[in-house]
């Protein structure tokens, strides 16, 4: 009896061994559908089954659309530059003279207009003369002077040091003058200067790390550091409507951010209605929304790609192997990858640039852009001065940079490229990154809203003490690059010298540009929707189903 | 009494001057540019070496620290974040409270079932209870919070809709997250109080206590458990120190902007001033937590308390 008693209890604590695990790994139970990865392999596709259940903002529970986020903040500075990259809340805590588009437009905002002087580096500007903030404070073209003379000492966004001084010509007019012709350069001001009044930065008790007075459309009613934003639509908003471009329109009255890093939590944030719409899901994650009809998916081109850089350092031995160089280039299976780390959704890229950059040509996607051929691969081996030694890839520690970094070392292996990854922290990394006698090659993501933008911090050996970005010393491309990133110079003619040099040169290789998925619910009807040059639905501006 | 907690409040200013310096040293050497971090992949030499020099980065390793230490503790200004430029006592006081909530439910649920079960486990010894609570034990050990947290969502905010799944608001939504992070506190808590009950159930006052009719609840209560109560804290107190710390997967999980979360960001980012500041802050709770694990000491066993209040009367009257 007692033995009988012993493995009842074995047997009963088995079964919740198993029970426990097998509870909750049965999907939602509601309908949700988990499919084959595949995604839409070009830029801006959109999937939805859900074309009659359109109840608009009105399905929304609380009236606020709630909006699942993976990139996190901490204060709402307008100086500091991770406001600017990437986050989504962006456009709603401020605004920023111009704005570009999806289209690669740059409409205006808060500037009315601006003009070149014609000599590459002068540009006058005009803003609205009615321009207020919520607090009811008065933009002139003094605010916006400080704000540039202010985010140049902060010296926090880079594009500001390419500005030479800034004069105001009048109430609402100003000068700007940069410190050399470069294209997109001057462009980079327009839309990386938010527009905020002296006097109610300098009155703010935490210089608007926590609480904000803008411009924007929108005002700001909750902050929580690192997990969540809330805006209400202002009643007050300066512009006349009928001037608002529909990229800057404010068609929802009431919106929440959440940051949600974890992936599967965002997964199941949008299961259980937590948030509304995820902007940036995880590629992974979003496969199991695929063919659900109570969800749209909406896939764009992101701006930035992985790029494979080569060293340019002397010390290592892949510098003067241009054989050797090009053999990794075809053995990787870019394919492979997009399909092993992006679930299907991305495209091989056709140059180390993304091709929503400005100055991209499209020319370049019917190139041929070493294929993956392993037995072209082994033949430039075999050409090249490599003799069994183990390189050294560098790369940062992220999971999705890891996935990456483990296919790219089997599919050299399979050509006979022995190849250690060094995976280390974003720290550890950006110290690194510019010193080529650390690695054979490094793998980043380097974007920039125009061609010039990318060159100048990539290739220009003028750039860092040490050379390029990867030690590298080579003054016919500095030349090159120097001649075609002018107003006068930025020909197709140019730009396509430069991609071919880069090319035939192989100093950086272009991989996979990986698409942004958002999601949203189905009801809320997304009609139209705009798209941000970053690559995400901007979901102020998009428009609803009634 | 009071002179003894006074005592064990003064060795805090060292503990807290070490921890410091450690945590300052360890950061100075750590590879990795804060200027560069800070400015990005973009910025010009220029910049970067402005901004050396405005972090004082240029100044001796020596000149450094002795700022740091005067800001910390005698102007109580514990600075920005010098990647975020936000208040870093402002950014404490906020997370914090919400670590120090979790960490507290996590405690109270640990020991709350931890311990009844290691009484039950050495009450009933190499019985099927036993075995079963220390099966239970293995199993809260041998489980990753990281899985546990997911299953838990996906069975009580997904399928069964009952509990939140994430974010911070009413005390709902720390139950999940203190559930997933209990589970090597309730392992520790059982084995523990099993193996002081194991102790203490086989002195000779217990089987007096028998002897005279006691009822067999009050022996195990009040006789047993009370007395094997000394290293049940001294665990409680330990975890509860690490859980202040250590909260970050459950943190990111449930995306709760707690301490953990602000403290592996700083060293991820080379934000010095936040981790050193966030290491002193963690510092001086753990020895909070050690003081109030050493006051419980006394409030349980008349022995200690008697101890203290004996080695206070000697001290005065050399004095």
């Amino acid at each position: 009896m007692k033995k009988l008693g012993k493995k009842l209890v074995a047997l009963g604590l088995t079964l919740s061994m198993f029970a426990l695990p097998l509870a909750g790994c049965g999907g939602s139970g509601d309908g949700a559908q988990t499919t084959a990865a595949g995604g839409s392999g070009d830029g801006g596709a959109e999937s939805t089954a859900a074309a009659e259940v359109s109840g608009g903002l009105s399905s929304l529970e609380d009236g606020v659309l709630d909006i699942g986020v993976t990139v996190s903040w901490e204060t709402l500075t307008p100086f500091r530059s991770n406001i600017a990259n990437n986050v989504p809340f962006a456009y709603a805590a401020y605004e920023t003279l111009a704005k570009l588009t999806g289209d690669k437009e740059y409409i205006p905002w808060v500037a009315k207009s601006w003009e070149s002087a014609g000599d590459g580096v002068t540009y006058n500007v005009e803003i609205y003369d009615y321009v207020t903030d919520s607090a009811g404070n008065s933009i002139t073209a003094n605010d916006i002077k400080w704000m540039i003379d202010e985010s140049k000492e902060a010296g926090l966004k880079p594009c500001f040091s390419k500005v030479d001084h800034v004069d105001v010509t009048g109430d609402y007019t100003l000068q700007i003058v940069m410190t050399e012709d470069m294209v997109g350069a001057f462009e980079q001001i327009l839309t990386n200067t938010f527009v905020v009044s002296q006097a109610a930065y300098e009155g703010s008790k935490d210089q608007f790390a926590t609480e904000i007075i803008s411009t924007s459309s929108y005002l700001m009613t909750e902050f929580v550091a690192d997990s969540v934003i809330s805006f209400e639509k202002r009643d007050d908003y300066w512009q006349k409507e009928e001037l608002i471009e529909p990229q800057n329109a404010a068609n929802v009255e009431k919106l929440s951010f959440h940051l949600i890093k974890e992936a599967s939590q965002a997964g199941i944030a949008l299961e259980t209605k937590t948030v509304d719409a995820f902007v940036q899901l995880d590629q992974n994650t979003a496969t199991q929304f695929e063919g659900n009809p109570d969800f749209t998916l909406k896939a764009m081109s992101y701006i930035n790609g992985y790029q494979l850089y080569f060293s340019g350092d002397e010390s290592r031995i892949i510098t003067d192997d241009l054989n050797l160089r090009q053999a990794i280039c075809y053995a990787i299976d870019t394919e492979g990858l997009i399909n092993g780390v992006f679930a299907g959704y991305g495209q091989k890229m056709h140059d180390p640039i993304a091709d929503t950059s400005v100055g991209y040509l499209e020319k370049w996607k019917d190139e041929e852009y070493y294929d993956y051929n392993p037995d072209k691969a082994r033949e430039l081996l075999e050409q090249s001065d490599y003799n069994g030694e183990t390189l050294v890839l560098l790369a940062t520690s992220g999971s999705t940079m890891q996935r990456l970094c483990q296919m790219i070392q089997g599919y050299l292996l399979e050509v006979g490229i022995n190849l250690e990854l060094n995976l280390v922290d974003t720290a550890l990394y950006t110290a690194t990154r510019l010193d080529g006698s650390q690695y054979d090659m490094t793998i980043n993501t380097v974007g920039g809203d125009s061609l010039p933008d990318h060159w100048s911090i990539r290739y220009d050996c003028y750039a860092y003490s040490t050379g390029d970005a990867t030690g590298r010393h080579d003054e016919e491309l500095a030349e090159l690059l120097r001649t075609t990133w002018t107003q006068a110079g930025f020909t197709e003619e140019n730009i396509d010298a430069v991609h071919n040099y880069l090319k035939d040169n192989m100093y950086a290789y272009g991989m996979v540009q990986p698409e942004n998925i958002d999601v949203w619910r189905s009801d809320l009807g997304l009609q139209e929707a705009v798209v941000t040059n970053k690559g995400s639905v901007n979901c102020l501006s998009s428009v609803y189903g009634e | 009494m009071a002179r003894y907690v006074l005592k064990r409040l003064l060795w805090m200013i060292p503990i807290a001057l070490g921890v410091a310096v450690l945590v300052f040293t360890l950061m100075c050497f750590c590879p990795g540019d804060p200027a560069e971090i800070i400015l990005g992949s973009t910025a010009t030499q220029e910049n970067l070496a402005a901004k050396r020099e405005e972090l004082g980065l240029n100044d001796p390793y020596i000149i450094r620290l002795g700022t740091f230490l005067s800001d910390t503790f005698i102007h109580f200004d514990l600075g920005e974040s010098w990647i975020t430029g936000a208040s870093v006592k402002e950014a404490i006081a906020e997370r914090l409270p919400r670590t120090l909530l979790l960490s507290i439910i996590q405690l109270i649920i640990s020991f709350g079932i931890g311990i009844p079960l290691g009484v039950m486990a050495a009450v009933n010894q190499n019985k099927w209870q036993d075995n079963l609570c220390m099966a239970l034990a293995l199993i809260g050990i041998s489980i990753p919070n990281f899985w546990l947290a997911l299953l838990l969502v996906i069975l009580f905010s997904v399928k069964l809709n009952l509990l939140p799944a994430m974010g911070i608001g009413g005390i709902e939504y720390y139950i999940l997250p203190a559930l997933a992070g209990c589970t090597n506190g309730i392992a520790a808590g059982a084995r523990q109080t099993r193996s002081s009950m194991l102790d203490v159930i086989r002195s000779d006052y217990i089987t007096t206590a028998r002897a005279k009719g006691v009822p067999e609840w009050q022996v195990i209560v009040k006789h047993g458990l009370k007395n094997g109560l000394i290293p049940i804290i001294t665990v409680m107190g330990t975890h509860f120190g690490k859980m202040l710390g250590g909260t970050m997967v459950i943190e990111t999980i449930f995306a709760i902007p707690g301490m953990g979360q602000y403290i592996i960001n700083g060293v991820n980012n080379r934000d010095y001033q936040v981790v050193q500041v966030g290491s002193i802050f963690l510092a001086i709770a753990f020895s909070f937590c050690m003081l109030a694990v050493d006051l419980l000491y006394a409030a349980v066993d008349p022995r200690i308390r008697a101890r203290y209040a004996k080695g206070g009367k000697r001290r005065a009257k050399k004095a």
